[in-house]
């Protein structure tokens, strides 16, 4: 029982932690507690079960998450506390017991009146659609300031004000008299969470609020929402699909897995001690535990429709250690400690010692190498030669795509918004190079100008050392047509809906007659459909049938039957569950090797990208600010922006995210007025954007170790 | 915002122009015979005929007609009527229809638009229950059913059942207006409360108003202090331009109950080819329905300060 | 093992008697760790929702709909053999001062207008005359409409012109232009086909604008562009299929449009010749006389009002049953 005394180690080593975090919840006050919930929504006269038997406790002033994939429940669960069930969902069984009252026998809308917003607020996801258009910012926030606080006239002002300033909005008073469409998204949220703490709730249900936000706007949510709960003494329900932001927010976690709780406790016990498999798989796949060149471990095939019954373990047919009583009987609840318990069968007497997965032994070791010791004082950057030794040698490498002085600009001619500028970088044959920068950036508009989908303004783009921007001959254009191709961000807008796979993977042949016959164009699709793991009788069928992450490989069987040497990869993973992001990581690398693929993969956060790509190349608003390997500019970030966004990335470990401090980047700090900036060679292959003061400056924070 | 209103105000303008300017070059086509009234037709040498159309300036190539309508037009002159009050100008000829015709028109819109969208609201409001079914019904009769057939039940059961006036008379005024104005403004009315209806239920459906539900607002609160302007908003564009729709059913109003005011006139001088009325007439319902739908589009950029404040973002 | 697993265990065993295997599991072998099966994995939770199975199954649903929709078809096959099976056949019956505005009877079963004509016949005659019509103009205004749509919304560079051609036709009462059309070129069932095309194209080609400006920059589109896909098979195959249900709505609801348009204008003399019966044609010749004989107008209106409601009400729940917000 080697394994089992690891597992003993690692509790022994987060013993300390642990016990804190249960201490805590020692003679904690209950406030809200739902029992044996479910909630059925009739669908084109089906029943779905989205809610199946779920009971959860909320204690007074603790910040619980709930984590789930989407579809899991963990929405609809939490909008029976408010009322806000859509019309056709009905609860059908249990009770949500809230001050004595129980909140699934409401069924008249004037009662909620009292309840909704005063003692129990929420947060929604989209803040872009949340508040009216037509109304002041201040009055949105002052009607609920009026209700809820009881204030009138310049009172109300006041209060609203204050609000302002409390949720961080700069200049409050000009900005009490403005527009939502004034705002931008980040700012929008903070307005959002205003008008929820202006109610004075005693609960806050927050719904993913960051989830439609950059990272480092995100960062800044979670850390306002955390200073909200401490000033107001509220309790929070923090709803999200990311684990590595419930290591930053949460006291305690409830896992959601097909319409039930499956495993909950203290946010130390989910991270060092998890007992359910698929907790486990949640954890493994995430992007910021993987190593590269590794598989990440996956979770195959997708969540369960629950519009059938399931019948024992929700999670069995995807578990890799499943006991034959999990496609049986469904587990019961069984108690790890006061505060932690799990519903899987392998908690059970009986039960085999299953071996858990080393990334969830190992998770403080893994993440403990991946972050780089900053020195002190936090500007400056140690360096060491030894950093170089392993360093590829780039310049006898062929270079297949480079763009010189690139800018693309929409709009009129008389008045022109610069979406990119100034932008040159070479792609060298057989590499990924990955281009991150938040939304807004630029960074798509780079990759469509790259396939021509964009018309370019100035500069060149040069593909096999020829130009292919503008008007280009024929026979380079076919060529250029063949050899590049595109991996799409949504997987739901990037099919055609009303034509079969079959059409839609055979588009490219089809254009070009790159087949002999039509044996030999089914074949040539049966071949691209089981390269990216479908099965070939999935061409007769319509997109519709597949779930995400298959319609994303589909996408990626189109682009290959092409047999590209280059494919731009448009944040193909963004829009997938987390358990499905690992499926398609996971496929890109294998084509990659196999058919020496060369990628220009854009992302938004700079997690997903050190597991994938060889280089980064950092952008920000139209122009890339940092460039350099991967692993280099982990270890050395030198350009303000570039540390921001490392420090924005959530860690999934909660005693290195609960102390970590946020690097927040303001573009106000550069003086480009007199001193134009510059492309600059800092360290080996490592490019920033700088002018010549702020160059001497990054200079002298290099302090060469050994 | 005053850039905007400024362009819209040219781009108006032009329409009117080019629909003027259209016109004219089509009354040019008309073979020169419908210059005469059959009796000149048949009395009249080819030479006389001759001397008459040179006389007026027809036979002159159209473009040089057309460059002295222009002028005409620059200083006032809409030209003499030729047939229905033969030598009076035209605009002479327009004034006492326009009154009828205004008077119609503006009384009925008003109507429409009091009864109309407060409907459409109430609809909404009531989504699904009787009322609502009850106006979705009336929507869709008056939608449905050709405005002649609807215009003559009307007719039947007003002289018949109401004993009200069945034809327009100067002597009655407010009596005989009556079936006129219902059969005007029905129309409308359902156009308003279809409008009103959907934009409203719309707005409904939208996140701002589960954030406001959300903040404690009782639902009364959410409809009058949140949608209804907002739904007013892309009603606001509709309205002026719907002066349109009472328009080209003017025409038909007029005719049916034989009023004597523009879209009788209009009717009268096109069977007796009264060209400069044909003109001014036209010109004018050009500019009525142009300067509506101008209207309507600055209405609706004032109401609205996403494009009040010069953001690109689209409204709706 | 809890009291409470054991009851679910229990009750699992007692409802398996179907499951071949499992009969033979003693408690044990229950908690042995079964091989993992990747496929078995693949097939989890795959949706079957279908487009068109949604739209038909929501229109099924709408009784009211479907019963006008049935009312509508037996009328329709009626209108073209309510002609022979009257006692007067359209093409005999003439003026006939003795029989005047004689009230329905078994000899008129419509009785007889003010010229003393069998108003069955003429009635029906008139129905035949706006379908076929009608018809005509749904289908060329579709046709216009949707080629000029597609160009309009997918090509930039058009955008402009036919914004502006738009503008400039509708902001004109549609009205106008016809009687000008009427006095300018004649007075025809072929011209008054031809101009009611002409002019309702607008309507059916900003609808498929519209449609258009939503799906030509999804993503599928621009895989297409990068797969060197011609605009005219993205047209085609990625763009008209989306277009197809906006296409039908305009269709059944363009009907009742042409039908009011017919009535309207022969009414005020500017539509078809008054020598072919049609709707306007005949309530004009009625509307001295129907206050005192209302069949004049009972008769017509109800038949031709049916025709349209009916029509009318079936585009409307089409447009539901297809719209995918209400796929729910």
């Amino acid at each position: 029982m080697n394994e089992l005394k690891r597992h003993q180690d690692v509790l022994a080593l987060h013993k300390e932690e642990i016990l804190k975090g249960q201490e805590l919840y020692k003679d904690r006050e209950l406030i809200l507690s739902a029992q044996d919930l479910e909630v059925e929504f009739t669908m084109r006269g089906d029943v779905l079960k989205a809610i199946r038997s779920c009971s959860m406790d909320l204690y007074k002033g603790e910040t619980l998450a709930i984590v789930g994939e989407s579809g899991s429940g963990k929405s609809v669960f939490t909008k029976c506390f408010v009322g806000m069930l859509d019309h056709n969902g009905t609860i059908t069984n249990g009770q949500i017991m809230f001050e004595g009252r129980d909140l699934t026998k409401i069924n008249n809308e004037k009662d909620w009146y009292g309840i909704r917003g005063g003692k129990i607020g929420m947060v929604m996801q989209d803040p872009m659609t949340s508040l009216n258009p037509l109304k002041t910012i201040g009055k949105q926030i002052e009607e609920a300031v009026v209700i809820h606080q009881g204030l009138r006239g310049a009172e109300a002002k006041a209060q609203t004000i204050k609000m302002l300033e409390l949720v961080g909005i700069p200049e409050p008073e000009r900005r009490y008299k403005q527009y939502p469409h004034e705002f931008s998204g980040g700012m929008r949220q903070r307005v959002v969470i205003a008008i929820a703490a202006a109610c004075r709730p005693q609960i806050l249900i927050c719904d993913e609020p960051t989830t439609a936000l950059d990272v480092t706007i995100q960062a800044q949510i979670l850390e306002l929402i955390r200073d909200l709960q401490k000033r107001l003494g509220m309790t929070i329900i923090y709803i999200t699909h990311d684990l590595g932001v419930v290591a930053n927010v949460a006291d305690r976690v409830c896992v959601m897995y097909a319409g039930q709780i499956i495993e909950s406790g203290t946010v130390e016990e989910i991270f060092y001690d998890a007992r359910h498999p698929y907790t486990w798989a949640l954890l493994g796949a995430l992007p910021q535990l993987g190593t590269k060149g590794e598989m990440l471990p996956t979770i195959d095939g997708t969540p369960p429709n629950l519009f059938t019954e399931v019948i024992g373990d929700a999670f069995a047919p995807r578990n890799r250690t499943a006991l034959k009583i999990d496609s049986l009987a469904e587990p019961p609840f069984f108690q790890v400690s006061p505060t932690h318990k799990v519903k899987t069968w392998l908690e059970d007497e009986r039960a085999p010692h299953v071996l858990r997965p080393a990334y969830v032994e190992n998770l403080s070791d893994i993440i403990s190498n991946k972050m780089y010791t900053q020195p002190k004082d936090e500007n400056v950057v140690e360096v060491s030669r030894k950093d170089y030794e392993m360093m590829d040698d780039f310049s006898d490498r062929e270079v297949l795509m480079e763009v010189k002085d690139l800018q693309v600009s929409f709009g009129t001619k008389r008045k022109p918004f610069v979406a990119v500028n100034n932008v040159n970088f070479k792609i060298y044959r057989g590499e990924t190079l990955a281009l991150v920068g938040e939304s807004g950036s630029g960074k798509t508009t780079i990759g469509r100008a790259l396939l021509r989908i964009n018309p370019i303004s100035r500069g060149e783009i040069l593909f096999k050392g020829k130009r292919i921007d503008g008007k280009i001959p024929r026979d380079l254009d076919l060529e250029v047509i063949k050899s590049c191709q595109m991996i799409f961000q949504d997987p739901m807008a990037s099919l055609n809906e009303r034509a079969k796979v079959d059409y839609i993977v055979s588009e490219g042949i089809l254009n070009h007659k790159m087949y002999t016959d039509e044996e030999d164009r089914k074949a040539k699709v049966a071949k691209a459909l089981l390269e990216v793991g479908l099965l070939p009788e999935f061409a007769s069928r319509f997109p519709h049938e597949f779930s995400g992450g298959q319609r994303q490989r589909i996408g990626i069987a189109r682009a290959l039957i092409m047999n590209p040497e280059f494919i731009v990869a448009d944040e193909p993973i963004s829009a997938l569950d987390v358990s499905i992001q690992a499926q398609v990581i996971n496929l890109m690398n294998k084509l990659k090797k196999e058919y020496q693929l060369t990628y220009l993969f854009i992302a938004h956060d700079l997690s997903v990208v050190r597991f994938i790509s060889d280089r980064i190349a950092v952008i920000h608003l139209g122009e890339i600010v940092e460039m350099a390997e991967t692993e280099e500019l982990f270890r050395h970030p030198i350009h303000p922006y570039t540390r921001s966004l490392i420090s924005a990335v959530p860690v999934p470990d909660p005693s290195v995210e609960k102390s970590k401090e946020l690097f927040v980047y303001d573009r106000a700090m550069h003086n480009y007025k007199s001193d134009q900036p510059g492309w600059h060679e800092i360290l080996p292959g490592h490019f920033v954007r700088a002018n010549q003061q702020e160059l001497e400056e990054y200079k002298k924070n290099l302090v060469f170790v050994d | 915002m005053l850039k905007y209103t400024l362009s819209r105000f040219l781009q108006a303008v032009i329409t009117i122009l080019l629909v003027v300017t259209i016109v004219f070059l089509l009354m040019r086509l008309l073979p020169t015979d419908y210059y005469f009234t059959e009796d000149e037709l048949m009395k009249l040498t080819d030479e006389q005929k001759h001397d008459q159309l040179e006389a007026a300036g027809l036979l002159d190539p159209p473009l040089e007609q057309l460059m002295r309508y222009y002028k005409d037009l620059l200083q006032g002159d809409f030209g003499t009527s030729r047939r229905i009050k033969s030598g009076k100008p035209v605009v002479d000829v327009i004034g006492s229809k326009f009154t009828v015709s205004m008077r119609l028109g503006i009384i009925s819109l008003v109507i429409s638009l009091l009864v109309g969208i407060p409907l459409g609201a109430l609809q909404a409001r009531f989504k699904g229950r009787f009322f609502d079914k009850f106006g979705t019904v009336y929507t869709v009769f008056v939608n449905a059913v050709p405005a002649l057939v609807s215009y003559s039940l009307v007719l039947v059961f007003g002289a018949k059942v109401l004993g009200l006036p069945s034809m327009y008379s100067v002597r009655n005024v407010g009596r005989s207006s009556i079936l006129p104005v219902v059969c005007l403004s029905m129309g409308s009315i359902a156009h308003y409360m279809l409008w009103t209806r959907r934009y409203t239920v719309d707005e409904l459906n939208k996140d701002y108003i589960k954030l406001a539900r959300l903040k404690g607002l009782t639902n009364n609160q959410i409809i009058f202090k949140h949608v209804l302007k907002n739904s007013l908003v892309p009603l606001a564009q509709y309205i002026p331009g719907s002066i349109l729709w009472t328009l080209g059913g003017s025409l038909l109003v007029e005719r049916f109950f034989s009023v004597p005011g523009m879209g009788t006139l209009l009717t009268d001088a096109i069977n007796r080819y009264d060209t400069p009325v044909v003109q001014t007439v036209v010109m004018f319902y050009a500019a009525l329905g142009t300067i509506g739908v101008f209207l309507g589009d600055v209405m609706m950029t004032m109401l609205d300060p996403r494009i009040r404040l010069g953001n690109k973002e689209k409204s709706r | 093992m809890s009291s409470k697993a054991k009851t679910i265990l229990a009750n699992t065993r007692a409802n398996l008697s179907g499951y071949n295997k499992l009969g033979s599991f003693s408690e044990d072998e229950l908690f042995d760790v079964v091989d993992y099966v990747p496929s078995a994995a693949e097939r989890t939770g795959y949706s079957d929702y279908s487009y068109w199975r949604c739209v038909f199954q929501n229109f099924a649903k709408n009784k009211v709909a479907m019963v006008l929709f049935i009312v509508f078809v037996i009328l329709f096959i009626f209108t073209f053999i309510a002609g022979n099976i009257g006692n007067y056949s359209y093409d005999e019956i003439k003026p006939d001062n003795t029989q005047i505005l004689i009230a329905p009877n078994s000899q008129y079963w419509f009785g007889t207008d003010n010229l003393g004509r069998d108003y069955w016949c003429q009635v029906w005659y008139a129905a035949q005359t706006s379908i076929k019509l009608a018809a005509v103009v749904a289908v060329g205004e579709i046709v216009l409409g949707v080629i000029i749509g597609l160009l309009w919304g997918y090509v930039r560079q058009l955008d402009a012109f036919f914004t502006g051609l738009y503008n400039t036709i509708n902001n004109i009462p549609t009205i106008i232009y016809m009687t000008l059309i009427a006095l300018l070129v004649g007075r025809s069932f072929t011209i008054m086909a031809l101009s009611l095309i002409f002019f309702g194209w607008l309507v059916t080609a900003r609808n498929i604008r519209n449609m258009v400006l939503i799906y030509r920059d999804r993503e599928y589109n621009l895989a297409s562009r990068c797969l060197g896909t011609s605009t005219f098979t993205i047209l085609r195959r990625n763009i008209l299929p989306y277009m197809i249900s906006v296409i039908i709505m305009r269709l059944t609801l363009s009907i009742p449009g042409t039908i009011a348009w017919e009535s309207t204008l022969s009414y005020l003399g500017l539509g078809l010749d008054a020598s072919t019966p049609s709707l306007g044609v005949l309530l004009r010749n009625a509307r001295s006389y129907f206050i005192d004989f209302p069949y004049l107008l009972i008769f017509p209106a109800v038949i031709v009002s049916l025709i349209t409601i009916t029509f009318y009400l079936f585009g409307n729940a089409f447009a539901d049953a297809s719209d995918p917000r209400n796929h729910v």
